[in-house]
């Protein structure tokens, strides 16, 4: 393989990658990464992607094929990063970067921090929760219960992917004590009606997001990705009610 | 009603800004992507409550308004769009009532469940509709050439 072309596969395969593992889109990942392919003078370029996977088929000036996959296992949502990607991906456009350069543009950004800390997260969580109660025509009382529980609710969700690393049990564990903390909070007589308040709480863990996305990918056309994101958010969505029902049923 | 308004612009805001939090948008837009889900919120609580709109219209017109501030931010601050659309749209995606849903089937209700799960799909294709009527009206209005759009890749 020519050395230019391989190259130009690494730069279009890390940016795909990268914005995947992110939480982009699959339209706007097979997009980029045809445009960047082409920018850099290939021809019969094909991209095809799904959440979890990325191939890339193009041809070089002498009509030779080549093709590379890419396993997505990792999925977070870092939009600041998908973000950045799209510069990259414009400043490629505007035949700014060379692939090399563009190569290092990619591992400064794979090693990017997040930008907010786990507090801030957390305490964005908790004001989330608070403020959906409005939204959901609650009253002050719910909204303190629910800012605590959601604060409490996101930390444990946060705390137990990490040492579990599997998504629907740690929305299990985390909906579960919610739902135990709004019973207790109730009972010291925080919190109104235990209904909004357990339903503003999850907001933080419910698969909203994807369910929109689902539907968008299907309309565009994406059938494969629409119908694995819809399933996905069915699982969230069940494992979320399925914790919260457990405890629901006891009192 | 003023009152009404400005609780339900300001927590619909709050709960943007922190959508945008969690998903780690870069900080110069998480006031714009807030103001956007303010808006959005905003437009469907007036709609729905004011003018008795169906919930369905209602949720295409305000996912409508989202996404066209939504682009006016994105080319101000040079961003791409979707980092402002997807925190917008979080007081409006029937994510409560996908889990409403889950909890009827698990507790044994399923008329109430199958209920919720109509609810859910009609207010996401309503959402979506919205988003691809902008999509396709900013298409038409911003392309130089219109003639050589046919040649894009992407719907």
């Amino acid at each position: 393989m020519e050395l230019i072309t391989s190259k130009v596969l690494d730069v279009c395969s890390g940016i795909g990658r990268l914005m995947l593992e992110n939480g982009a889109e699959t339209y706007r990942v097979e997009d980029t990464v045809y445009r960047v392919a082409v920018n850099y003078g290939m021809q019969g370029v094909s991209v095809f992607s799904v959440p979890t996977a990325l191939i890339i088929t193009v041809q070089d000036q002498t009509g030779q094929e080549y093709t590379r996959l890419h396993r997505v296992t990792e999925l977070k949502s870092n939009l600041g990063i998908v973000s950045e990607a799209n510069t990259l991906s414009r400043k490629i456009a505007a035949h700014e970067l060379s692939p090399n350069e563009a190569l290092t543009e990619l591992d400064l950004l794979n090693r990017q921090e997040p930008t907010y800390t786990a507090f801030e997260e957390i305490l964005a969580a908790g004001l989330i929760c608070a403020f959906f109660t409005i939204i959901f025509l609650g009253n002050f009382d719910d909204l303190i219960a629910a800012g605590i529980l959601g604060a409490a609710g996101y930390a444990i969700f946060l705390y137990s992917l990490k040492v579990i690393n599997i998504r629907f049990f740690s929305e299990l564990i985390a909906s579960f004590a919610i739902a135990w903390l709004a019973v207790l909070l109730r009972f010291i007589g925080i919190g109104d009606d235990i209904n909004i308040v357990i339903l503003s709480s999850v907001m933080t863990l419910v698969p909203g997001k994807a369910i929109t996305n689902g539907i968008r990918d299907l309309m565009a056309s994406h059938f494969i990705s629409g119908v694995s994101v819809l399933a996905d958010a069915f699982l969230t969505a069940g494992a979320i009610g399925v914790g919260v029902a457990t405890v629901l049923s006891f009192i | 009603m003023l009152i009404d308004f400005i609780q339900h612009f300001g927590s619909s805001f709050i709960t943007a800004l922190g959508f945008s939090v969690l998903y780690n948008i870069p900080r110069r837009t998480i006031v714009p992507a807030g103001f956007t889900g303010g808006v959005g919120w905003t437009v469907y609580f007036f709609l729905t409550t004011y003018l008795s709109t169906q919930g369905f219209l209602a949720t295409i017109i305000a996912s409508f308004c989202i996404a066209f501030a939504s682009q006016i931010f994105a080319r101000r601050l040079r961003a791409p769009v979707i980092v402002f659309t997807l925190p917008g749209l979080i007081p409006l995606v029937p994510g409560g009532m996908a889990y409403n849903m889950m909890r009827a089937f698990v507790e044994g209700e399923t008329l109430l469940g199958f209920q919720f799960a109509t609810n859910t799909f009609l207010t996401a294709g309503a959402l979506a509709l919205g988003l691809s009527i902008n999509g396709a009206f900013f298409q038409l209005i911003s392309s130089r050439n219109i003639f050589n759009r046919g040649s894009k890749y992407v719907p």
